[in-house]
């Protein structure tokens, strides 16, 4: 669910792009100071693969459609702060190219999108992986994108734009839909990449 | 899947391109800012004014109306679904303002996008201060994002020839180990463009 530009009222705007930016920030130098060069391809790579990635979706009652994120996979695939790097890159892409979300929204989009979801899917997923990965990631996607709907409908309710009692079940009911498609797809990658190529997954481990 | 369509309008021998990168994009700040701050007693004018300057962009630039029309038509079903529960609590003029808001706020972003070629977009986001990892991260995913996508709908289309006798459930299963495939085609692409970018000296300079 992108929020586009003129959405939300400037007080909403000047909080969500302030703890964006900060995040990003902190995330960027973490991730400079101890960047090897190889990965810069490899966070290029993965944003044009999370843009296909994204490309799958369903259509839902009302007109719009629910996308598969993807972000949940690259954090476990990749780590969670190049994950940061990646979302922000392909929002900004999606704003500028498609108008899928706006300049001005792009903190919001952000933390409901990207940053919400990475984090506490990675979390839950280092949690559970150590019984089975594929149990960890569904549930790490489920409750990451679910969380994701619920602030961006608490976003849009501070912005008096979708009162919070309408806004939560639906955001919350098309996102739970959008996240049993995103955990088919994800477990088939992540079981395809379990078997053909395990180092990839250890590598993220340390 | 659809085809990619990146910015289909941007050419550089148009007016607007000629005009500094980094310029435009504050003034696309600037009119997304003032569509977002601008009291209800300015509505006529800056609709109007607005109005008017993004015309003479068109315009000149020959931009398509229809392309800047579909890309308007995109965010009306938001738009609607908001009117439908604040029609009361906003009343005539508020929902219209609403209305002009977000439409302008999608054609600003339009407008930027279609008068400045991408590397121009880079640039003008390094004047910015964006760090410099974004930025090269940017470029990385713009230039191999139509070629991941050709490589998705070739698989797309091979799996679609092999699978009629298919389900739902199952075909979105093999949707995952396709994906699963075009993500370790990524990975290694990405090793090969890292040993391209020292052969042609990149040190990993981020400054």
């Amino acid at each position: 669910m992108h929020i586009p530009d003129g959405f939300l009222n400037v007080p909403t705007l000047i909080v969500t792009q302030t703890v964006a930016i900060g995040c990003i920030g902190v995330s960027a130098k973490k991730i400079q100071s101890s960047l090897d060069v190889r990965r810069i391809p490899l966070l290029g790579l993965g944003a044009a693969f999370l843009f296909c990635l994204q490309l799958f979706s369903v259509p839902v009652p009302g007109g719009t459609s629910v996308h598969v994120s993807g972000v949940v996979l690259l954090a476990v695939l990749l780590g969670p702060h190049s994950v940061i790097v990646i979302g922000a890159c392909s929002l900004a892409l999606q704003a500028l190219l498609f108008q899928h979300g706006g300049i001005l929204s792009f903190g919001a989009n952000f933390l409901t999108i990207t940053l919400l979801p990475a984090w506490i899917g990675s979390w839950i997923y280092g949690k559970l992986n150590a019984s089975s990965r594929i149990v960890a990631l569904s549930t790490a996607i489920l409750v990451g994108k679910i969380l994701g709907a619920a602030l961006c409908a608490s976003i849009l309710a501070v912005s008096s734009m979708v009162p919070f009692e309408v806004g939560l079940p639906a955001m919350v009911l098309a996102n739970g839909l959008g996240a049993i498609l995103e955990s088919v797809i994800c477990v088939g990658l992540l079981s395809f990449i379990l078997t053909h190529r395990p180092v990839i997954l250890e590598g993220t481990r340390q | 899947m659809i085809p990619l369509e990146l910015q289909p309008h941007s050419v550089a021998s148009r007016p607007l391109a000629t005009v500094k990168s980094p310029t435009k994009l504050a003034m696309a700040l600037g009119s997304l800012l003032l569509l977002a701050m601008m009291p209800a007693t300015w509505l006529p004018s800056v609709s109007i004014g607005l109005g008017l300057v993004y015309m003479v962009i068109v315009v000149l630039n020959r931009i398509s109306v229809l392309f800047l029309l579909k890309r308007i038509v995109c965010v009306i079903p938001f738009v609607l679904c908001i009117l439908f529960f604040h029609y009361k609590s906003m009343g005539l003029q508020g929902s219209f303002h609403f209305l002009i808001r977000s439409t302008f706020s999608v054609a600003t972003l339009v407008l930027f996008t279609a008068t400045t070629p991408f590397p121009q977009i880079l640039s003008s986001l390094k004047a910015f201060r964006v760090p410099h990892l974004f930025v090269l991260v940017l470029a990385l995913a713009y230039r191999y994002m139509a070629l991941v996508q050709s490589e998705l709908s070739n698989m797309h289309r091979s799996v679609t020839l092999r699978t009629s006798h298919l389900g739902h459930f199952e075909r979105w299963r093999l949707y995952g180990r396709m994906m699963g495939s075009l993500f370790l085609k990524a990975f290694d692409r990405s090793e090969r463009v890292h040993h391209a970018m020292l052969c042609r000296g990149f040190h990993g300079d981020l400054n």
